[in-house]
């Protein structure tokens, strides 16, 4: 490439930056169309324009996303596909890698087969809001939003649950082992979480992938069977030591205090009373 | 007056440093354990907050561990040297007498015998207390640097193991810590006999009737301890005046 046609690109990048911002300056103006009558509190589809604006999205006007909308004023949209199922086909459009992603996960073969609950784009990244940056407590926040009860409760009381939930940001969250756009369960050979390929996920912070890290239960329910019975019995054995030994050990101090006292009482022995 | 008073030395500066390690370590050990086997409430992320968060939180937990186990290598290789030179004790080993101890202190707490029994250099709480450290240490430490080196770790000993390993961790930590906020603090801080402290942690001091009272049978082999030790300072102050004669610096 001579010095010329060099000179030449970087004038057309500038231009093209240049058309490129104007571009967004003029679907922002839009935005303000939308959001006359949609920015409005009590509207229907009410968005909040201060949260929008916050969004990494904000410039990117209302229709990249409301595809299927256009003029004004617009009809109402047909209420038989929810507006979540419009919106993945939007986002795909973008995030061609991650929809391919999807549709290979658990969420996506569920999606596919019909299911509106199963997990989409919106659902874990939010919409009007949806920001880069999430600590890994609002991940897993995110998850519970579905995964609530035992998956989430049993995170809450691991090693890496309580790091996560005191402001860690090394510990894993649920997405560091089970993935995201591609997740699936460990049914499927393929799964991160698969008893074969668990060894390796750990490893994929813990340095060396061992054998050890796959024998046991991760999300692990306190039961007295299966492989939650160790742990059961020495939960057990130590409540029951501890209640044995203080018990022991206060009744001690109690019986030494009623002696303290006692001698204390009598004139001609006051031994311990007055050191 | 106090100060007239024959005083023996029960603590030498080794144990005394010993101690003072030991239970430095055991308060950051508690002050940031505590924070996460309550994870999630109020005053664990405060303390989390305080210290910038819950990696730093573990960093210093690891500081109070290693210096809990340099402490505890330290006694191991105080005991190994001690029986090298010849001056081991096996004084805290427990004794049927121990058991019979604890009979007759109850009696007499109770009122039911006249005289409290006559202890050794260790009474059976002392005794108890020393023991509960020494397999405590065995379990926290063993535990902990489980959790430390979980790579290492794991491959040794199924997750199964590592889990349960965990569990003693953070249970054998609340048998401690009221063992040592209870019984301990009684008999070294709130009992009547010594409110608010028994200063023998510091100074290693006792007292010539502080020990007819505490470890009347030991008393006997203190004086022995002193006599030695007042040889061996009378030997070298000999010495001394020795190699200055010789050196003609009279």
């Amino acid at each position: 490439m001579n010095p010329n046609s060099k000179a030449l690109l970087v004038f057309f990048l500038v231009i093209l930056s240049v058309l490129a911002f104007n571009a967004s300056g003029v679907s922002a103006g839009g935005d303000d169309t939308c959001l006359s009558c949609h920015g409005q509190e009590g509207a229907p589809h009410y968005v909040d324009p201060d949260l929008y604006s916050t969004s990494v999205h904000a410039n990117n006007g209302c229709g990249s996303c409301h595809r299927d909308i256009s003029g004004f004023p617009h009809e109402a949209q047909s209420k038989d596909i929810p507006i979540e199922r419009r919106m993945n086909d939007s986002c795909a459009s973008c995030h061609a890698g991650a929809a391919e992603d999807f549709q290979k996960s658990i969420h996506g073969q569920l999606y596919n087969k019909g299911i509106d609950a199963a997990a989409n784009c919106v659902s874990c990244h939010g919409s009007h809001d949806i920001t880069g940056a999430v600590t890994k407590m609002e991940i897993a926040e995110g998850c519970a939003s579905c995964h609530s009860g035992e998956p989430m409760e049993t995170y809450l009381e691991s090693f890496h649950g309580k790091a996560i939930l005191l402001g860690s940001v090394k510990s894993a969250t649920c997405t560091d082992c089970h993935g995201n756009h591609d997740i699936t369960g460990p049914a499927d050979p393929d799964s991160r979480v698969a008893p074969d390929n668990v060894p390796k996920t750990c490893a994929s912070c813990h340095g060396q992938a061992r054998d050890g890290f796959a024998d046991g239960a991760t999300h692990l329910s306190i039961r007295p069977e299966g492989k939650a019975a160790p742990v059961y019995y020495t939960e057990k054995f130590f409540t029951w030591l501890t209640i044995l030994v203080i018990t022991a050990l206060t009744l001690h101090i109690e019986i030494e205090l009623y002696g303290q006292f006692r001698r204390a009482g009598k004139s001609d022995d006051r031994k311990g009373g007055e050191e | 007056m106090m100060s007239a008073e024959k005083k023996y030395e029960r603590f030498n500066l080794q144990h005394r440093v010993q101690h003072i390690t030991f239970f430095t370590s055991f308060i950051i050990l508690a002050l940031t354990g505590l924070p996460i086997k309550y994870a999630g409430t109020g005053w664990s992320m405060a303390i989390a907050g305080a210290v910038g968060g819950g990696d730093n939180l573990l960093y210093i937990h690891l500081f109070g561990a290693s210096m809990m186990i340099a402490a505890s290598i330290n006694h191991l290789l105080y005991l190994a040297v001690g029986a090298i030179v010849g001056e081991f004790s096996l004084a805290v080993v427990p004794t049927p007498k121990d058991f019979k101890d604890l009979y007759h202190n109850i009696s007499y707490q109770l009122g039911l015998v006249k005289e409290p029994p006559k202890y050794g250099r260790y009474s059976y709480k002392e005794k108890f207390d020393y023991w509960a450290v020494f397999w405590g240490m065995f379990i926290m430490a063993g535990s902990g640097i489980m959790m430390w080196f979980p790579e290492r770790a794991a491959g040794l000993f199924p997750k199964w193991f590592l889990d349960a390993a965990r569990s003693a961790h953070s249970d054998e930590a609340m048998l401690a810590i009221l063992a040592i906020f209870v019984w301990h603090f009684y008999n070294v801080h709130f009992s009547p006999r010594v409110f608010p402290m028994s200063f023998v942690w510091l100074h290693g001091k006792l007292t010539r009737r502080e020990m007819e009272e505490e470890h009347p049978l030991a008393l006997p082999e203190y004086e022995e301890t002193e006599k030695r030790r007042a040889a061996r300072e009378a030997a070298r102050e000999a010495n001394k005046h020795m190699t200055d004669l010789n050196a003609g610096r009279y």
